[in-house]
């Protein structure tokens, strides 16, 4: 034993950690049967080909989910005579079985109608209690996971405000087939029995649309209609019954182009928050620029402390930058819920 | 690219087949594994490759300048060339690592530091978009300088020594693979006729299971949520969290090593083992002889030892314990948090070195002596290093106190978080580390043996369950960030 091996230890027992050279059994039964390239060929190819016609179902699903396009386009057509053949063949059967086994067939979508119920009423206003918490529903894609957290903690400090945050990675309203808010709004309000939404998205929303038939680009007026649509179809959803919606804008971005998509994102959901009841609109931009008004990653906090705020793909937050969102999303709430003047 | 997508299977299968079919013409064949490398790496973002590019040809610069100067190996003393030449090499490396990964973060901690004094510096933020493993690609490099400097190794060829740098399978967690180590491998062609498949798809299959399955559930079922808001976890439940968090994070790092060995094997390459059973050890050495072993021992043969080791007393050896693993937990992150963290391992490590110094002088027995007493060893051991990946997770130091305190003030029952299949994922995260090595030799063995069709048959079966029970999409392997 070197005396420098400042772990060195002789006393590694039988467990795995020891080191057998050369990975075979050195002596103890039959040692690896050695492959030839081909044949490890063979089987990856077998492998991937026979899981590519199980799992065809899932794999046309995340094929349709991608943004339209060349990549899309391609993977379709590779998956789609996948799907066929995999369903003329019957290798469908054992996502179907297992489905059927883990309950993933069952459809437990709530309606509309569900949400009109008044049991719950009145919504709003009303005096928020230690006793009567408000229950607070946060959710949008993985920037409203970033700052949902932080919110949650902050909020729940208060004791008047119960949350629940739920996010999905990849999520927006431009593409419904790979994941619909509105139908998620309206099972989980139903479910969680919320009186107030927190809601961001957009960050994937900047990609081309199907609709009508039409692929429509970013930023064409028949584009901007159906993202208002979509964007008003949420809101409806989300304020059904009375319930309190703030919408979260999206923050200031590192890059300028993709920002000044964003940009445009924001000035939709502003009008349309402006035409529905029981929607605020929570601004973001500023909040999260530096003093000139630029993208700044690093911001001063609440202790005058320097922080870094966002990550470093210029988009995503930090937990500090979290933090600074979730602090001015609260105070709103706060102020709407006439819960800076009531004692708990 | 990530390892567990489409995307990287169909580009694995093109590179497979070309990696064999110009093996025999050794100038092509390098070519061939570079370019994929390249492209590989550029798939995340084009400019990291001219990283990539300027660091092989400034490394290969410095070695060879190295070699021109170093003088007889045997030598007690490098002479002065040597020396200069070896730390502007170590300077150049870790001024790019620095600039990349370090310099904001010192830049802010200094204005704060004197912003506490009433001073208002205006330090520039570069916020540069952090090339991914380049602090692997950093230490994998200093392997080559440094050896050559030692007279360890010599200069190789240009082209070789840019798919050392650059080899797809380690360069973005590693494992990091030495120069001396990986260099031979590229001298003659494999035999296609003695591939090791049966372990490579066992170690791919293990991989992709352990980082989809387990570690993507624990940390979007438990862990995520403790670490954000811990204030809605009881202590059970935040036990429970973090003994999810080390499985999390054991599952991910030698999840993504797994695929990277099974990945190199099928192209004919040997890389280093980075895992063994980590969480069996019985002291926080011990730990780390089994935890990132590649860095570990990097760490000992390139600083801990250069630093003067054990030699020299007590109180060197713990200066030298305390430098090495205060770095060490640098390396991973710009962060205080990576530093407490490396701390509190260097302060364990003293801690044991009295401690068998004090046996040894009062003759006092092993400690270890019974079955029991070495259950109770592994027992505090792990719970150390679980207790310390808080301080490593957490956002802040502070976001680590919450976690903690909830520990002890969060009193209440498990809740509904807290399901069997995850505390049965947890329990299987941890038991499969005690699983004999030679029960995984046999089981390759006996797949090695069933022929070509039958393990394509347990590839497909793996790869369907692994896609269909796991969540959709993937996250990127925590080691990424490092």
């Amino acid at each position: 034993m070197r005396r420098d091996d400042w772990w060195a230890d002789t006393s590694v027992d039988a467990h795995a950690g020891k080191q057998e050279a050369g990975g075979t059994l050195a002596g103890r039964g039959r040692p690896r049967r050695r492959a030839t390239a081909g044949a490890a060929l063979a089987a990856m190819l077998l492998g991937f080909f026979l899981a590519g016609l199980l799992d065809a179902t899932a794999l046309r699903r995340d094929a349709e989910s991608l943004p339209i396009g060349a990549r899309r386009t391609a993977l379709l057509w590779l998956v789609r005579p996948m799907t066929a053949l995999s369903g003329a063949v019957g290798l469908d059967e054992p996502a179907v079985a297992l489905d059927r086994a883990l309950g993933r067939d069952e459809d437990g979508h709530h309606t509309r109608r569900d949400l009109a119920v008044d049991d719950l009423r009145p919504i709003w206003p009303r005096e928020v209690t230690a006793r009567k918490p408000l229950r607070l529903y946060i959710a949008g894609d993985s920037m409203a996971g970033q700052f949902g957290g932080p919110l949650a903690a902050t909020a729940e400090k208060t004791g008047r405000i119960r949350t629940r945050v739920d996010y999905h990675v990849n999520s927006g309203l431009s593409r419904p087939d790979y994941f619909d808010w509105p139908q998620r709004l309206i099972d989980e309000v139903f479910d969680s029995r919320a009186e107030a939404l927190v809601f961001l998205v957009g960050g994937n929303d900047a990609q081309r649309v199907e609709w009508d038939g039409r692929v429509l680009e970013v930023g064409s007026k028949a584009w901007l209609d159906v993202y208002h649509l979509r964007v008003a179809e949420t809101m409806e959803v989300a304020t059904a019954g009375g319930r309190r919606l703030y919408w979260v804008g999206q923050p200031i971005m590192r890059d300028r182009a993709y920002g000044e998509r964003m940009a445009m994102l924001n000035e939709v959901y502003e009008q349309e928050a402006a035409r529905h009841e029981g929607v605020t609109y929570v601004d973001t931009w500023d909040l999260m620029a530096g003093k000139d008004g630029e993208y700044a990653a690093y911001l001063r906090g609440p202790d005058g402390d320097l922080a870094r705020m966002r990550q470093a793909d210029g988009v995503h937050l930090t937990r500090a930058g979290g933090d600074r969102i979730a602090a001015r999303v609260l105070e709103v709430i706060r102020h709407d819920w006439d819960m800076d003047g009531g004692s708990p | 690219m990530l390892f567990p997508t489409v995307t990287f299977a169909v580009f694995f299968l093109v590179v497979y087949v070309a990696n064999w079919l110009t093996m025999p013409r050794p100038r092509l064949w390098r070519w061939t594994i570079l370019a994929a490398s390249l492209l590989f790496y550029g798939w995340w973002d084009w400019r990291f490759v001219l990283l990539l590019v300027a660091a092989a040809l400034g490394n290969q610069f410095f070695a060879a300048r190295l070699a021109a100067v170093r003088g007889d190996s045997g030598a007690r003393r490098r002479p002065a060339a040597a020396r200069a030449w070896l730390a502007v090499a170590v300077v150049a490396n870790l001024a790019v690592l620095g600039l990349f990964k370090y310099y904001d973060f010192f830049a802010a901690s200094l204005d704060d530091l004197l912003s506490a004094f009433g001073l208002s510096p205006s330090f520039p933020l570069l916020d540069l978009a952090l090339p991914v493993g380049i602090s692997f690609l950093t230490f994998r490099m200093l392997t080559y300088v440094i050896d050559v400097a030692r007279g360890g190794l010599d200069p190789v060829p240009l082209l070789d020594f840019a798919v050392y740098v650059a080899f797809f399978p380690y360069l973005l967690a590693g494992p990091i693979a030495r120069a001396a180590e990986f260099l031979p491998q590229l001298r003659g062609p494999r035999d296609p006729r003695r591939v090791d498949a049966a372990r490579a798809f066992r170690l791919i299959l293990g991989g992709l299971a352990k980082k989809v399955l387990i570690a993507d559930y624990l940390a979007t079922h438990l862990v995520n949520g403790l670490f954000t808001t811990p204030e809605q976890y009881s202590s059970w439940e935040t036990l429970i969290g973090i003994y999810a968090y080390a499985v999390q994070i054991y599952c991910d790092f030698s999840g993504y090593t797994d695929i990277a060995l099974g990945v190199a094997l099928l192209l004919g390459f040997e890389l280093p083992e980075n895992f063994a059973g980590p969480y069996t050890a019985r002291s926080v050495r011990e730990f780390w002889r089994r935890w990132h072993i590649t860095l570990s021992t990097w760490l000992r043969d390139y600083l801990y030892i250069p630093l003067g080791g054990n030699r020299g007393g007590r109180r060197k050896t713990t200066r030298n314990l305390m430098v090495t693993m205060l770095l060490g937990g640098l390396w991973h992150g710009a962060a205080w948090t990576y530093v407490l963290w490396g701390g509190l391992h260097g302060a364990a490590l003293v801690v044991e070195h009295g401690a068998k110094d004090y046996r040894r002088r009062m003759g006092l027995p092993d400690p270890g002596a019974t079955a029991w007493a070495r259950t109770r060893q592994r027992l505090v051991t792990f719970n150390f290093v679980a207790l310390a990946w808080v301080v490593f997770r957490a956002d802040s130091v502070g976001d680590a106190v919450a976690v903690l305190t909830r520990l002890v003030t969060g009193l209440g029952s498990l809740g509904d978080t807290v399901t069997p299949l995850l505390l049965a994922l947890v329990a299987f995260g941890i038991g499969v580390q005690f699983v004999s090595r030679r029960l995984w030799e046999r089981f390759d063995a006996r797949l090695s043996r069933a022929g070509w069709v039958a393990q394509g048959l347990c590839l497909a079966a793996a790869l369907f369950l692994i896609d269909y029970l796991g969540p959709q999409g993937v996250a990127e392997f925590i080691y990424f960030g490092f």
